[in-house]
């Protein structure tokens, strides 16, 4: 089985190694990468694709107060782009605010999850990530 | 001759003074009896001095007797008592008692005669010699008794008969005696001689009677004597010489044979034939006066008879209203006028009653008694003005006069009455007074008016005084000014506020004195007044010092009182305080805007940032318990779990604070809301907790709301929130969530059998961070119930608690009615 490619946006090492962590015991074989503001991520996704230096990634997990670009940015870029916008993202904030949560979804995110204070939970959150993303929806296979 | 009394004339002709012939034979009357007087009086004056002459009035004459004398006397003072018609009341007392005496002498000396004895009344009145006849003759006495008698009984019985007869019973006896004097012989032979009268007696008692006579002279034989026409004419003339022809001729003729001329025989014969010769040329003389008086009398007929002729002629043509009437009161003749005017012909009205009753019916008593006045004068009588009624049955206004025209041919007394037709004059007075009236009426009434207006303007000038006055009071600058602009009018407060004066600023353009800045075209502004006669607005106008400033301005149309626009009333009133208090106003808001959202803006970096750490130190924590659990010990595990939790209590109350702040900035608007559905969502959010404590939660019927539904969810979250958590130990918590209408506002209850709060923390609770319990006990942030207060206040209502101490708390809170709509009513 191939590996899942994911795509890690987030400026935070701590929670970027926690992400990490939380997926080193996933069942799922993975390839995370990490970019560290919106800019550098928006640089990974139009280089990646079948021509590009790498595939394109199978979900993104995207935080959205992120330096240079925000979040929001990245996530509008996303879902204009017709080679991307098909990739699930995922909101992974530690915001609660109503009106982030609104317009992320207006903004065709896939899902908004803030980020819980509970390392347990925070586990268990990527790996509900993980495992509905993965094992349990289809996803459209890379032509 | 007639001997009845004559008649008083009902139209004799007034007096024409003493030319008249009666009156001059009552002066001679008069003279006869002073006459006799005189001679009675001269007598008995020579008696009295014995002077002799006198006693005999004629030389070589017997003396008249003293008693005759005095007898004479008396009667000739009756006489002249008789014929003195002015005398007073005691006229008849006087003449009864002269002619009684009188009479009294001459029966004396009858009684004498008849008895034969002597009373010598002569020597006892004047001591005189007795004188051989001594006493007054018979035919004297009887003469005197004869003519006092008539004097007395004249005016006092009707029949003429006996005063006359015995007057000319003493004229005959008088008249014989002096003729035969004249002759010479003794007349009463045959009677004693000393019975005979003296000559002077004679003339005196003839005098006497004449006398009487002439007195009244319109009674019996006396007014043909006294008549002024022809008879008293030929009679007056023919008289006098009957008594003196016979006479002077006999005594001719007797001087004659005297002389020896003729013999007795002849005397008579010339006496008979001069007589009738001296008779003949009287009849002749008397004939021709006749004839000619009659004929002097027939040419004044017919002149009389042809100016009444010409008078009938004239009358009848006259165009004027004339009649002539006689006294009678019939109409001779009319005139065409007359006719023409009033209608009536003369044979319709052939007298004056006939006039009367057809044309002035309401004057007859009027106008008969103005003929009646007519009849006794000689005048013209004006009768004045009178309104008559024509045959057509008009009214005519006729002006009469009435003249006497003295005798018609007829015999009888004649007026003119003539009339004057003043209709028209009259019409035109009651038409000019009925004007005058008119216009008298209109001067009235405008001069009323003219009061009424006068007393209006005087009390409307009072009232602008008034006005005027409490305008001046007024801090606004009031001003009037005309339609061209020219202020006539400047208040107290203008002076004030402007820096102008009354006299400076009166008479000037308004523009030119205010130099107002205006928000839009000033002609836009003058139509806007004109139009609708009212314009408001903020202006900017300057003051005398150059300064300008904001002014309220509001204007208003001034009308006359019959509506016409006259002027502008401008009212401005100076905001610059106002508008830089607005001004502040509005930096303080912007200021507080500001502020507000850079809390805002502190809150939203606050939830990103302040929480990342936390989780970095609550995770890693975490993480390094889990990786090196079997290296660390007990007391290691236990202080991983402080950081944790005080981790998490931070991000609680981060959370907490962020939804504080955000309730006022961040809030929805409001709209109608269930607030069942809020209370469901609510006690849905708190499914675990519910669940986990076994509570029973309660909802009645609640209403349908306008607030902020999401809000309102954390309220009804946050006291049931409460309701639970505040639970007693020993008891089910049950939770009864209720609204109940009152004036203003819902009111919703979240009541609970929980363990209550003591009265004293009701307002301390409401604060934020203020707990009553330590945090070992029930958890908290302290900051639900601020939240709750500050979402409750947003909406305009009020939250508080009711409670005791362990049993229970009831939890209620206001939203007012505001755009609320039908609570939802639904049948529990």
């Amino acid at each position: 089985m191939k590996a899942i490619e994911i795509l890690l946006v987030e400026d935070n090492p701590g929670d970027a190694r926690l992400t990490r962590e939380a997926l080193a015991h996933s069942k799922v074989r993975n390839n995370l990468h990490h970019a560290r503001d919106g800019e550098e991520a928006l640089e990974f996704l139009h280089h990646s694709g079948p021509l590009g230096a790498h595939p394109h990634p199978d979900l993104i997990l995207l935080d959205l107060n992120l330096p240079r670009r925000h979040g929001r940015e990245v996530l509008e870029e996303i879902k204009k782009d017709p080679a991307l916008m098909h990739i699930p993202v995922v909101i992974l904030t530690s915001s609660q605010a109503e009106e982030d949560v609104l317009r992320s979804y207006q903004l065709h995110a896939n899902c908004f999850i803030t980020k819980p204070v509970d390392l347990e939970q925070l586990t268990k959150v990527v790996q509900g990530i993980e495992q509905f993303w993965f094992t349990l929806v289809k996803l459209p296979s890379e032509s | 001759m007639s001997l009845s009394r004559a008649e008083p004339q009902p139209f004799a002709p007034p007096d024409t003074g003493a030319d008249n012939v009666a009156d001059r034979f009552q002066a001679a009357s008069g003279i006869l009896a002073a006459l006799v007087m005189l001679a009675g009086a001269t007598v008995l004056a020579g008696w009295w001095l014995d002077i002799p002459s006198l006693k005999s009035i004629f030389p070589n004459m017997a003396p008249m007797r003293a008693a005759t004398a005095l007898a004479l006397l008396l009667s000739a003072g009756a006489l002249w008592v008789y014929q003195a018609p002015s005398l007073p009341r005691w006229r008849d007392q006087a003449l009864t008692a002269l002619a009684g005496v009188s009479s009294l002498l001459a029966l004396v000396a009858l009684f004498e005669h008849i008895a034969g004895v002597r009373v010598r009344l002569d020597e006892w009145l004047f001591s005189a010699p007795p004188d051989p006849h001594g006493q007054m003759p018979l035919s004297t006495a009887t003469t005197i008794i004869f003519l006092n008698v008539a004097l007395y009984v004249s005016d006092r019985i009707d029949r003429l008969l006996v005063p006359h007869g015995l007057l000319f019973g003493a004229m005959a006896i008088s008249v014989v005696n002096i003729i035969g004097f004249f002759f010479g012989t003794d007349v009463f032979l045959g009677l004693a001689s000393y019975t005979a009268m003296a000559v002077h007696s004679s003339w005196c008692l003839l005098l006497l009677a004449c006398g009487v006579f002439f007195a009244r002279p319109s009674d019996g034989f006396m007014s043909t004597v006294a008549d002024e026409g022809v008879g008293g004419f030929v009679v007056r003339r023919l008289l006098p010489a009957v008594f003196l022809l016979p006479t002077g001729l006999a005594w001719a003729a007797w001087r004659a044979e005297q002389a020896g001329l003729f013999g007795s025989n002849f005397t008579f014969t010339v006496f008979v034939a001069s007589s009738m010769g001296a008779l003949a040329i009287l009849v002749w003389l008397a004939g021709s006066l006749v004839q000619s008086q009659e004929r002097r009398r027939e040419s004044a007929e017919r002149e009389r008879w042809q100016s009444e002729e010409r008078l009938r002629h004239a009358v009848a043509d006259a165009p004027i209203p004339m009649i002539i009437h006689d006294d009678r009161q019939q109409i001779v003749h009319m005139s065409r006028g007359w006719t023409g005017l009033s209608g009536y012909a003369i044979d319709e009205t052939p007298t004056v009653a006939d006039w009367l009753n057809q044309a002035q019916p309401d004057r007859k008593a009027e106008v008969e008694a103005y003929l009646r006045r007519l009849e006794l004068s000689n005048e013209t009588i004006r009768a004045g003005e009178a309104p008559i009624q024509t045959k057509a049955g008009d009214t005519r206004y006729w002006e009469f006069s009435t003249t006497p025209l003295g005798q018609l041919a007829s015999h009888t007394r004649s007026f003119l009455t003539m009339a004057v037709d003043v209709t028209d004059r009259r019409k035109a007075e009651d038409d000019l007074r009925r004007i005058n009236e008119h216009l008298e009426q209109r001067i009235q009434e405008r001069m009323h008016e003219l009061t009424e207006a006068n007393q209006a303007l005087e009390r409307q000038s009072a009232q602008l005084k008034e006005q005027a006055a409490l305008l001046d009071l007024s801090n606004d600058g009031i001003l009037v000014r005309d339609l061209s602009g020219t202020i006539i009018y400047w208040s107290a407060g203008a002076e004030r506020m402007f820096g102008w004066s009354r006299a400076e600023a009166l008479g000037r353009p308004a523009q030119a004195v205010l130099q107002t800045y205006f928000p839009q075209p000033l002609a836009d502004i003058e139509r806007q007044v004109l139009e609708h006669g009212h314009w408001e607005g903020e202006v900017t106008a300057m003051r005398r010092t150059g300064t300008p400033f904001p002014l309220d301005s509001r204007w208003t149309l001034t009308r006359t009182p019959r509506g016409a626009p006259q002027g502008v009333l401008e009212i401005h009133r100076d905001i610059t305080e106002r508008k830089q208090a607005e001004r502040v106003v509005q930096l303080k808001n912007d200021e507080l805007k500001r502020s507000n959202q850079e809390l805002e803006q502190f809150a939203y970096v606050a939830s990103h940032d302040l929480q990342e750490p936390l989780r970095m130190v609550s995770n890693y924590t975490q993480l390094l318990a889990r990786r090196y659990k079997d290296t660390l010990d007990a007391d290691a595990n236990e202080f991983i779990d402080f950081a944790v939790d005080g981790a998490k209590r931070m991000q609680a109350l981060i959370h907490d604070l962020l939804q504080l702040a955000r309730v006022g900035t961040r809030g929805k608007e409001f709209r109608p809301v269930a607030s069942e559905t809020i209370v469901r969502d609510a006690i849905t959010n708190l499914t675990g907790l519910i669940e986990e404590t076994g509570a029973e939660i309660v909802v009645d019927p609640m209403p349908t709301i306008a607030g902020d539904a999401s809000q309102l969810v954390h309220v009804f979250q946050n006291l049931i929130g409460n309701a639970l958590k505040f639970r007693r130990p020993d008891a089910k918590p049950v939770v009864r969530i209720s609204a109940r209408v009152e004036e203003h506002a819902w009111r919703f209850l979240v009541a609970d059998n929980g363990i209550g709060i003591e009265p004293k923390y009701f307002d301390r609770i409401f604060q934020m961070f203020q707990r009553l319990h330590g945090r070992h006990q029930y958890e908290g942030t302290g900051i639900g119930l601020a939240l709750c207060k500050k979402i409750v206040e947003r909406h305009g209502g009020r939250i508080q608690v009711e409670s005791q101490a362990g049993q229970g708390a009831t939890f209620s809170f206001t939203i007012p009615h505001g755009a609320r709509t039908q609570p939802a009513r639904e049948t529990a």
